[in-house]
């Protein structure tokens, strides 16, 4: 997708031909304005997070609170469970996520027939379309104490069933799975989308050459995703410090027992927003989060030039 | 490169664009603070109610009622029915600018509202209410939503004390010889449930209230603050706040809960469950739940008494109806409410509908319901402002309302009556404490951990939460409050 539109757009620069170019922007205005209303002039409204915000004065007329609606962020001994969490959560997702749809994506490569591939990419891209409350649900049938299906399977072995709800142990595996389930059909789609981009003379060739499916794989597709994977990786990393708030607040079925290993730093904002009630602090927490994705973003790019600069974003 | 200017130039613009905007709000805002002037035309004012369930006839009975008001009071109305569930965050919008006049403090704690200055101050309007007016709710009962001197909404009519029991199915009850209304101690309970869970091995004993909340509070009263950080003992008449989770009260109801649990009584999911006690109960899945009830009946149970009515100090600030400190018709939105709690017809209209169309008057008295459910607002009366001039519903019986006023008047009320903690100060450690209750309360209620070591850890974790500061700041500001009366 990268590359296409990378070679469109260098091809209208070369020719000079402005009316396409015309055509272009025209055709990414309404998008652009979007972005603008909806991203760019609401940045003005991140002074709330250095306000004492005041229903009755509006944005400017509040006093300043300084740094003071940010300590609640410090100051509490969930801090530092609340960014580990998001962090690991968010590590170990983006590497087995990338890794699965990569999988998954070469795999799609090497189906045989239309019919099958559209069946595939349908099938693999239903669960990333459910909704996180229904898919909590979905985990909750597997889970249940009285009626769960895997307590069924333990107690027809012989075991007793376990209480999944009250034991945070195993919710670091479970969120992993429903993740991966959840999510791996629509990235693998992405990486799919840049595998059949790649020139299929090149797999003839290698053939030709006597190189395996394995040695094609890795000399040929893996290659051929580098620029993909380092896009969407580092994009992923941008969103370090967030998360899927369906994900870390519905599917633990808001067990508070569970709040140890499912915490992450939207979930505890959300909790201790709904509690308080303040802007200002609601604010602050967000502006953290992008700030510190932003410099995530910085110095992965930074390390991804001194590496290869030609696979860096900018 | 032209790109990139042009998209320079455009980001420039729409900085500058937002910053204008948003300044533009804060103008209007300021410009708004003094009153139109009462120029004698009639006013529209937007009145914003919390809902359970949809109500499409809103706008047929805010035209009833202005063609009343707009006369006699020189106002009309807007009837905004809110759903509770967005209730919180569509508010928060609405209160930003001028788009509700009165709406009711609801959901979030009263002194929130306050602090973030979204409720106007109505003392002086008070004081100069009709003589109607003042003889709903005394001066001692508008300290319940006053804060500082000032008071900031006026409560409106509904149960401001609970009684907690026992909710048993109907038949079942019969069966084992128990009685609507009949006081029954923690081993009576617990008796009764092992008899039952014998009887009827295929439902459940005992489920939650609702959700994974075994019952909404017992005997502590946590002082304006639904989350029970630092609370008074014995249904609020000992005055020293303490650690709930130190109580005799809590621990002794734990315990029973948790061996019931064990023993199989209770429901093993009620962590995760997010049904309602009562539709389980008539479902003919379960026999009892505990429940917090007033006057109020529940459809094929019998209800017990387990501990008696009483108020919690914040009882009044639950739910009370003030006015928007942004709005541009203060004045107008006053008269609103002044009419809201006095006139008779209007009242009859906001709380029932239209008669023949969404009721009909029985001979006792009460109401029966039509085909037309556009406008079934009656059967949560307790979120209107004032419906006790109204004709009660008939599952209510004829003298419901009277019924009502009567218990209020009549239930013990908690010594710190009037008092809501204000959490400002100690803001850190209470986002702290609620996260270290959340993660424990709903459990030892509902007995799914061990009483004894789950509550030396949460001890733990509170003390490192800062819990002590809480206690201290809500027993100093509670002896402030005590000694002002």
């Amino acid at each position: 997708m990268t590359n296409t539109l990378a070679k469109s757009k260098k091809k209208g620069g070369m020719n000079g031909k402005t009316k396409t170019s015309i055509a272009l922007i025209s055709m990414m205005l309404p998008g652009m304005l979007y972005l603008i209303i909806n991203n760019y002039i609401p940045i003005a409204g991140l002074v709330v997070a250095f306000k004492s915000f005041d229903y009755a004065k509006g944005i400017w007329g509040s006093g300043w609170a300084g740094l003071g609606n940010f300590t609640y962020l410090f100051k509490t001994q969930d801090a530092f469970n609340i960014v580990r969490n998001t962090l690991l959560y968010n590590i170990v997702f983006i590497m087995l996520g990338n890794i699965l749809a990569i999988t998954v994506a070469v795999m799609l490569n090497f189906l045989r027939g239309q019919m099958n591939k559209k069946i595939y990419q349908t099938m693999i891209l239903i669960p990333y379309l459910i909704s996180m409350v229904v898919v909590s649900y979905i985990v909750y049938g597997f889970l249940s104490m009285d009626s769960g299906y895997l307590n069924k399977l333990i107690e027809s072995f012989g075991g007793t069933a376990i209480s999944w709800y009250t034991e945070p142990k195993y919710w670091p595996v479970i969120l992993t799975l429903v993740h991966l389930w959840s999510g791996f059909g629509y990235s693998s789609i992405v990486y799919y989308a840049t595998v059949i981009g790649i020139d299929s003379s090149l797999y003839e060739a290698a053939s030709i050459d006597g190189a395996n499916v394995w040695k094609q794989v890795w000399h040929i597709t893996l290659p051929g995703l580098r620029i993909t994977i380092i896009t969407l990786v580092l994009m992923a990393m941008g969103r370090m410090f967030y998360s899927d708030f369906g994900l870390f607040y519905q599917v633990p079925m808001r067990s508070g027992l569970l709040s140890g290993a499912t915490d992450t730093i939207d979930v505890f904002v959300y909790k201790a927003l709904t509690q308080l009630n303040d802007v200002g602090r609601a604010s602050a927490a967000g502006l953290l989060q992008s700030v510190l994705g932003f410099l995530m973003v910085l110095t992965a790019n930074l390390i991804v030039r001194k590496v290869d600069s030609d696979s860096a974003l900018f | 490169m032209k790109m990139k200017k042009l998209l320079a130039i455009l980001m420039a613009a729409a900085m500058t664009f937002g910053l204008a905007a948003c300044g533009g709000g804060s103008g209007d805002s300021s410009a708004s603070s003094g009153d139109t002037a009462d120029s004698g035309e009639v006013q529209n004012v937007i009145v914003a109610i919390p809902t359970l369930f949809d109500i499409n006839d809103s706008q047929m009975v805010a035209d009833a009622i202005n063609e009343i008001s707009a006369e006699k009071y020189g106002v009309t109305v807007t009837l905004e029915f809110i759903a509770a569930g967005n209730w919180a965050q569509q508010t928060n919008l609405l209160l930003t600018s001028d788009e509700v006049d009165v709406l009711a403090f609801y959901g979030t704690p009263l002194t929130t509202f306050i602090k973030n200055n979204q409720a106007l101050p109505l003392e002086d309007y008070v004081a100069n209410a009709s003589e109607e007016f003042k003889a709903v709710w005394s001066d001692a009962e508008l300290q319940g939503t006053s804060m500082n001197g000032h008071i900031y909404g006026i409560p409106n009519l509904r149960n401001f004390g609970n009684t907690r029991g026992l909710d048993i199915d109907a038949n079942i009850a019969a069966e084992f010889g128990i009685e609507d209304g009949q006081h029954m101690t923690m081993d009576e309970v617990s008796d009764f449930l092992y008899a039952v869970h014998e009887a009827y091995p295929e439902r459940y004993a005992l489920v939650p209230q609702g959700g994974s909340n075994m019952v909404s509070g017992w005997t502590w009263d946590g002082l304006g603050d639904g989350k029970f950080i630092g609370v008074l003992e014995d249904c609020g008449q000992d005055l020293t706040v303490k650690n709930l989770f130190e109580t005799d009260d809590f621990k002794e109801f734990c315990t029973y809960t948790r061996k019931w649990y064990e023993d199989g009584l209770s429901m093993s999911d009620a962590l995760s469950n997010t049904e309602d006690g009562k539709k389980l109960i008539q479902a003919g899945k379960a026999v009892a739940c505990f429940e917090n009830y007033a006057v109020d009946t529940a459809e094929g149970c019998i209800r017990t008494v387990v501990v008696d009515a009483w108020a919690v100090s914040n009882s009044y600030a639950e739910l009370s109806y003030g006015i928007n400190t942004n709005s541009s018709k203060k004045d107008a939105a006053w008269k609103t409410i002044e009419m809201f709690f006095t006139d008779k017809e209007i009242c009859e209209l906001l709380t029932n509908g239209i008669e023949g169309t969404h009721y009909t008057v029985n001979e006792d008295g009460t109401t029966a319901p039509t085909e037309n459910d556009g406008y079934f607002i009656s059967a949560i009366a307790w979120v209107l402002p004032y419906s006790g001039y109204a004709h009660p519903m008939e599952a209510n019986g004829p003298t419901y309302y009277e019924d009502l006023i009567a218990f209020n008047d009549s239930c013990m009320k908690s010594k710190g009556l009037g008092f809501a903690f204000d959490s400002t100060s100690v803001a850190n450690q209470y986002t702290a404490c609620c996260n270290v209750m959340d993660k424990y309360y709903s459990a030892l209620m509902c007995g799914t951990v061990d009483v004894e070591s789950t509550i030396e850890q949460a001890n733990t974790e509170f003390e490192a939460a800062g819990l002590s500061d809480i206690i201290s700041a809500k027993q100093e500001q509670l002896d402030a409050f005590l000694a002002a009366q």
